[in-house]
């Protein structure tokens, strides 16, 4: 996971670095989401097989954007609860904590609407607890590519749904016969939230040529 | 002085209980036969780690950490996060609890003293392990006789046993590893019973072992071991 996002680091820095200073290649764009979802877990693996889909919040944010990609980081926290003891361990539940980076990229649509790609990759955390007792914890690097529309309701306030494709690989030893039973996950979130717009509004197109002419 | 005793306090309670490894995911699996040697589905078994003393001020801990109920083909399958600081797991066998059983019509069985070492590649598997009905049991009744040789430190019995305890690492040196005594046991009539038995000398302290076979008719039976 530290390789991946040393990596993702120094491509960030690379590409901000190399294109600063072109004319409205870099963009300061300060924005915020917040957002809650509902997480499926899906395919032959431990969260898939052994836990309930679970509700999750988070947020992401972007400060600047790069040739119009949005790039900045982001937060998710789930909590599934176990639905099958001879697979996960009798334990109450399960959360997931995900830290990423993301670059994305939004297309307007209309005056209102706009949709926006995302792809990320992170570190995650997946602990196990009963109550207050722990039963340790299952580490591993994250990858999400998603999309959401998001629709203007008044500066600077937007909101947005969307979903998000997440495959986990955690760093866990158990017998061969399990495979990557243990070590894999795939999950669906379905999520909806608020976007608050940190930057000032951009004038309008024909405002802009108005200006331009005078 | 009273911050030290707090941290002391803290330190103490917060050093309590079991603690787990969760990228680490050990297994017990197996099958569960009746007396004819048939799958036995629908048997509920129980995977155990424990650590001694009372809780919560001296560290005790019990957690029934994975169960499974076995499938038409007798089969069951546990995993569970890996226990880092417990001084036994155990395996119990159609118990309901930790004493009593889930079916009272068969037997159960309870594999104690479980340890890493007998872990390969974070699995164990019990291969066969067979119930039978215990309403016609007959009693057997060991009477162990410690001499000038050695002493005995337990024994374990394989067969048709109603409540069969069963040390898993009998030769685990340590000051926890208690046999259970096994010297009255139920089980069923007109079968062959291998009892191992497990013995100090007095001077080495070294455990050895030695088995015998003794056949159980219908009728109670004393059987007597002088080392």
């Amino acid at each position: 996971m530290k390789l991946h996002f040393k990596i993702f680091v120094f491509a960030l820095l690379a590409v901000t670095s190399l294109n600063a200073q072109k004319k409205n290649v870099f963009q300061p764009r300060p924005e915020l989401k917040i957002h809650v979802g509902y997480m499926v877990n899906t395919g032959n693996n431990m969260l898939g097989k052994a836990h309930e889909p679970g509700v999750n919040l988070g947020f992401w944010t972007s400060p600047f954007s790069v040739y119009n990609f949005k790039i900045g980081f982001g937060f998710n926290y789930a909590q599934f609860k176990i639905s099958d003891a001879s697979l996960a361990g009798n334990i109450g539940h399960s959360d997931l904590f995900d830290f990423y980076g993301f670059v994305a990229y939004p297309v307007k649509i209309s005056e209102k609407f706009e949709i926006e790609s995302k792809a990320g990759i992170g570190g995650n955390k997946l602990r196990q607890k009963t109550g207050n007792n722990k039963f340790g914890n299952m580490k591993g690097t994250s990858y999400l590519a998603g999309v959401n529309l998001e629709y203007e309701v008044a500066w600077p306030f937007e909101v947005f749904a969307g979903a998000d494709y997440v495959y986990s690989r955690f760093n866990v030893k158990s017998h061969p016969d399990y495979g990557s039973f243990f070590k894999n996950a795939d999950q669906l979130n379905f999520f909806a939230g608020i976007k608050f717009n940190m930057s000032q509004k951009k004038k309008d197109a024909s405002e802009e040529s108005g200006n331009a002419q005078d | 002085m009273k911050k030290v005793f707090l941290f002391v306090f803290l330190g103490v309670f917060y050093s309590c209980g079991l603690n787990y490894d969760g990228s680490e995911r050990d297994s017990f699996t197996g099958k569960i036969i009746d007396e004819n040697g048939y799958p036995k589905a629908g048997v509920y078994v129980q995977s155990i780690a424990s650590i001694d003393g009372s809780p919560p001020f001296s560290g005790g801990d019990y957690d029934v950490i994975s169960y499974d109920y076995t499938d038409e083909n007798g089969n069951f399958k546990m995993a569970f996060p890996s226990p880092k600081n417990e001084n036994e797991m155990r395996l119990l066998v159609n118990y309901s609890d930790k004493y009593n059983p889930d079916d009272p019509a068969y037997s159960t069985i309870d594999f104690y003293n479980i340890q890493n070492e007998s872990f390969i590649n974070y699995r164990i598997d019990f291969q066969e392990i067979q119930l039978y009905p215990v309403e016609n049991s007959v009693l057997l009744t060991l009477v162990l006789n410690d001499n000038m040789n050695g002493h005995f430190v337990g024994c374990n019995l394989q067969g048709k046993v109603a409540e069969n305890h069963f040390n898993f690492s009998p030769f685990y040196e340590d000051e926890n590893n208690h046999f259970y005594p096994n010297t009255e046991n139920l089980m069923a009539p007109n079968q062959t019973v291998t009892v191992t038995y497990y013995f100090k000398n007095w001077e080495s302290e070294e455990i050895h072992e030695n088995s015998i076979q003794i056949e159980i008719y219908n009728e109670p039976v004393t059987y007597e071991i002088t080392l």
